[in-house]
C-alpha cells in the first residue's frame, strides 16, 4: 500500500479533528493503517477513504458513541430559515478559534474540517456524517451560536 | 497583549489545521509500516503460478484451514494468553507517551478519565523497574492505563486495568498469597495477576532498548 506524506498529513489532519489531540490523532492513523493493510483497496482514493471510515468507527468505539456524537434529531427544534452558507461570514481570530477548538463537540469539529478543508457542500456534508440536511445546518446554527457566546464571554473576560 | 487578526473562520480553521503535521519520526514509523505491508503483497504478486501448483496450494491451504479449525476449537486462546497477546503487540509499537513522569501522583492526576485509580503493585519484579509515563489504552474492550517502565536501557509495559472477573476470568490474586500467572506471546513473557482490585499485565522482554522510543 502506498501513500505520499501529503495524504498521511491529510488523515493525521482528519484524526486531530476527531480526538484534538496529536498523540490520540498519531494512535487512530496508525491503527487505520494497519487494519487498511489487511484489506488494501486498489486505488489511494479508496484507501484514504476507508482509513477515514476507520478512523472514524474506532474513535466513536473508544469515546463512546453517545458522548461524542450524539444521536438527537435537532431539526424538529430548530429555527425554520437556516441558511447554508450561515458559517461562511463568520470571523475569528486564530488564537480564539485555538482555544474554541478542543472545546466542540467532535462532531462540530468534524463539520468544520469537511466545510473549510475539504471544500464538500452542506449536502455532501450530510451524506458523510450520516445525518439529514435539516439536522446538519441545526447543529451549524447552534455552532455559530455558541462560536459567538464564547467569543462575547472572553471579550468580557477580557475587559 | 498582542492581538490576533480576525479572518474569516474557513480560513482559520484552514490555518490551524494546515499547522498540524506528522513529525519525520511519525512519518517514517507510518512509512515503514506501509512498506512492510507493500511487500507481503509483492511478493504475492511477483510469483508466476502455473495452474497445477495452484491447484495444489489451493488443496494445501483448505486443508490446513480444516485441520486449524478443528486443532482451534478444541485449544482456544485462554483469557491470560489473550491478554498477553495484546499487551506485547503493544508493548512493541512502543507508541508516543502521553504523560512523560516519573511519579505515580503525577499518572494518577492524568488519568482522570478512567473509572479506577493507578497505583503501585507490591510484586517484587517492580522494584527494579522506573516508571517513565503512560498512555490510555484497553484490555480487552476495557479502559486501560498502559504505563512505561525502565529498567537500564530496557522498556517495560505495565498494564493496569478494573478487574472484572466478567471478563477476564479467574486470575491469580496477589493479596491469597497466589503468584502472577506467567503467559508467553511473540517469545515475550507476561506476567498477570489481581492486586487491591485491579488487574495488573507486566511484559518482561529483554530485547526492546529505550532508543527505540518514539517522542511523537
Amino acid at each position: 500500500m502506498e501513500l505520499d506524506r501529503a495524504s498521511l498529513n491529510k488523515l493525521y489532519r482528519y484524526a486531530y479533528t476527531l480526538t484534538a489531540n496529536e498523540a490520540d490523532a498519531y494512535d487512530l492513523l496508525y491503527n487505520a493503517v494497519e487494519t487498511c493493510l489487511n484489506r488494501p483497496s486498489e486505488t489511494i482514493e479508496k484507501n484514504i477513504a476507508y482509513m477515514r471510515v476507520i478512523m472514524k468507527n474506532r474513535f466513536i468505539d473508544d469515546y463512546r458513541h453517545n458522548q461524542s456524537f450524539p444521536h438527537e434529531d435537532i431539526a424538529d427544534h430548530s429555527p425554520v430559515s437556516i441558511s447554508g452558507s450561515s458559517l461562511e461570514d463568520v470571523v475569528i481570530a486564530s488564537h480564539d478559534l485555538a482555544v474554541l477548538w478542543e472545546s466542540l463537540e467532535p462532531v462540530d469539529r468534524e463539520v468544520l474540517f469537511l466545510w473549510a478543508v475539504e471544500g464538500f457542500s452542506m449536502r455532501e456534508i450530510s451524506e458523510k456524517i450520516e445525518v439529514s440536511r435539516g439536522t446538519l445546518l441545526s447543529r451549524i446554527h447552534r455552532l455559530r451560536k455558541r462560536l459567538s457566546e464564547n467569543l462575547n464571554d472572553r471579550q468580557r473576560g477580557q475587559a | 497583549m498582542k492581538k490576533s487578526l480576525k479572518q474569516p473562520l474557513k480560513q482559520q480553521v484552514q490555518n490551524q489545521l494546515n499547522e498540524v503535521q506528522l513529525d519525520k519520526t511519525q512519518l517514517a514509523a507510518l512509512e515503514k509500516l506501509m512498506a512492510g505491508g507493500e511487500d507481503k503483497g509483492k511478493k504475492g504478486s511477483s510469483r508466476t503460478w502455473i495452474p497445477l501448483a495452484a491447484a495444489g496450494m489451493f488443496l494445501f491451504a483448505v486443508i490446513t484451514a480444516f485441520m486449524t479449525l478443528q486443532f482451534s476449537q478444541d485449544n482456544l486462546l485462554t483469557m491470560p494468553q489473550q491478554i498477553a497477546e495484546e499487551v506485547v503487540s503493544n508493548h512493541l509499537k512502543l507508541k508516543p507517551l502521553e504523560v512523560k513522569t516519573g511519579s505515580i501522583d503525577a499518572v494518577r492526576g492524568y488519568f482522570t478519565k478512567l473509572d479506577f485509580m493507578p497505583v503501585e503493585s507490591s510484586l517484587q519484579a517492580l522494584d527494579n523497574l522506573q516508571l517513565i509515563g503512560g498512555r490510555y489504552c484497553s484490555l480487552q474492550g476495557i479502559t486501560a492505563a498502559q504505563l512505561r517502565m525502565k529498567q537500564g536501557e530496557n522498556l517495560q509495559t505495565l498494564y493496569e486495568t478494573e478487574y472484572v472477573p466478567d471478563v477476564f476470568g479467574d486470575i491469580p490474586r496477589l493479596e491469597k498469597g497466589e503468584a502472577p500467572l506467567v503467559v508467553y506471546a511473540k517469545g515475550i513473557k507476561v506476567k498477570v495477576w489481581v492486586e487491591k482490585g485491579l488487574l495488573f499485565a507486566l511484559t518482561d522482554s529483554p530485547e526492546v532498548a529505550g532508543g527505540k522510543e518514539m517522542d511523537g
